[in-house]
């Protein structure tokens, strides 16, 4: 059972994904819906997610910032990048995610992603 | 003398009769010579030529760094790719680019000669394509992004359906077949995407291995067909050839894999991979040989044609080939589509691409071929 913290802009994604997180055993600790709203939340949350599923293309403030932010406050974040926009790829890994899943994705592919990153 | 005059007067025909604008400038700035194409060009007279100094038909931004040229060329250097805006007698700009050297007399410099080409609508042309293409890519870009998100939530709720426990049996079968359908429109949005991407910009190639390349596309193919089994085989072994390519050519072996998978009925997909280096070029043939049920030599000529909707749609990849052909072109590569066993095109394919490639010495230093 692992706590997951979701930023997406897409509120509607935020409920089909905390549907299909509670399907798999998982709970959600935490919704943002901006890099900088994320950024405020996850260092005001008592206890860490165990992963944070993080958009890029967001107002305020993309992903890839969110990201480098948050690991420059706490090191040992997971963030695993769940986006349409493939062509940041390469930059979100280089701040420090730890992985990127390209929307349309499957629950298995999430599923496995969380497995995979979360034991690592 | 007879034969000095009419060489004289074949460059002066010459001179008159080219489309190019040419001008000589004296040291004070005034023009020496000019002929019929600049003034045409410009739009001033003969007489106007009396008053008129270099200063006058440039355009502001460029007068201090054509001063310096022309500063440079009186001192006995020649320049090239001289790119400047010159301003009409009607005050409208012609952009032109040529060479400016000095011109002689005895020892003496006594002008700045100048060949210039008018390429104002060439221009005009290359940033409205560049205007158009860059117009292009962003709809392209947030349309795909959006449909992306949306396809998301689509996909993530017929699976909640899908997953719940009170779903009829016999709509179960309607879900996964909207899934698949859902991730076909996903593939073709993709592809669209990553066309539009590379039309858009030139590559940012690095030198890639190629046997990772190809597994770690083997894989993704694999993964897109839970039923099948993809059997790849090759002869390139680990770093031994390095290609200069960028992400995509990964979406080039993935596409071709993805589409034996697809055609090939059989739960074993077999597919050998192998590759040649073609001596005295600089190309290495990569063959894709499969199983399936082949292309029809009739299709064979037109299976990468950007325009032939009629193959995408049997082809059902929604443009994965048309986005091999439109990476292997970016790259200055080749691919052709052969029987895999000659004169029988039901054996299956064989798609042949000739890349350039660098091979790995004995020292493990990389050579260019």
């Amino acid at each position: 059972m692992v706590g997951v913290m979701i930023v997406d802009d897409d509120t509607f994604l935020h409920k089909v994904l905390e549907r299909i997180l509670t399907i798999g055993g998982h709970f959600v600790v935490e919704h943002a819906y901006d890099g900088a709203e994320a950024i405020e939340k996850y260092v005001a949350l008592n206890k860490r997610p165990d992963i944070v599923l993080m958009d890029h293309r967001m107002p305020v403030m993309n992903g890839v910032t969110a990201t480098r932010e948050i690991l420059h406050l706490d090191s040992s974040a997971v963030i695993v990048f769940i986006s349409a926009d493939n062509t940041v790829e390469d930059e979100a890994m280089s701040v420090g995610a730890l992985g990127f899943l390209t929307k349309p994705i499957r629950s298995k592919d999430l599923f496995d992603a969380i497995g995979k990153y979360v034991s690592s | 003398m007879l034969a000095k005059l009419e060489n004289l007067q074949l460059v002066l025909s010459l001179i008159d009769g080219t489309n190019d604008l040419i001008h000589s400038i004296e040291p004070d700035g005034s023009f020496e010579f000019v002929n019929r194409a600049w003034l045409e060009t410009l739009g001033y007279s003969e007489k106007d030529l009396r008053e008129l100094k270099v200063k006058d038909i440039l355009f502001p931004g460029y007068l201090k760094k054509h001063q310096e040229l022309i500063s440079q060329v009186l001192k006995g250097k020649t320049k090239t790719d001289v790119e400047v805006v010159l301003v009409t007698k009607e005050g409208d700009t012609r952009v032109v680019e040529g060479s400016l050297f000095p011109r002689r007399e005895e020892d003496r410099i006594v002008a700045a000669t100048g060949f210039f080409r008018d390429i104002t609508d060439r221009r005009k042309t290359e940033e409205e394509l560049a205007e158009s293409r860059a117009r292009n890519e962003f709809l392209v870009d947030l349309m795909a992004h959006d449909l992306m998100n949306i396809n998301q939530e689509i996909l993530s709720m017929l699976e909640i359906l899908l997953l719940s426990p009170d779903i009829p049996p016999q709509h179960e079968g309607l879900i996964q077949e909207g899934l698949s359908e859902l991730e076909r429109a996903s593939s073709l949005v993709a592809n669209v995407r990553k066309i539009t991407q590379i039309y858009a910009k030139s590559p940012k190639t690095a030198l890639l291995d190629l046997h990772e390349v190809i597994t770690a596309a083997a894989e993704l193919a694999d993964k897109a067909f839970p039923d099948k089994q993809l059997k790849l085989t090759t002869d390139l072994a680990p770093g031994q050839h390095a290609v200069m390519a960028d992400r995509f050519l990964e979406d080039v072996f993935f596409s071709l894999f993805h589409n034996s998978m697809k055609f090939d009925t059989k739960p074993e997909v077999k597919i050998e991979v192998e590759s040649e280096v073609i001596k005295h070029t600089p190309f290495l043939r990569i063959q894709i040989k499969d199983h399936g049920p082949g292309i029809p030599n009739l299709e064979k000529e037109m299976v990468f044609d950007k325009l032939s909707h009629r193959r995408e749609s049997i082809m059902g990849l929604g443009l994965g080939l048309t986005l091999v052909k439109t990476v292997l072109d970016s790259y200055g590569a080749y691919i052709r589509v052969e029987d895999r066993v000659e004169n029988d095109h039901s054996k299956g394919a064989n798609f042949v691409i000739l890349m350039r490639y660098t091979q790995k010495d004995e020292t493990g230093q990389e050579g260019s071929q």
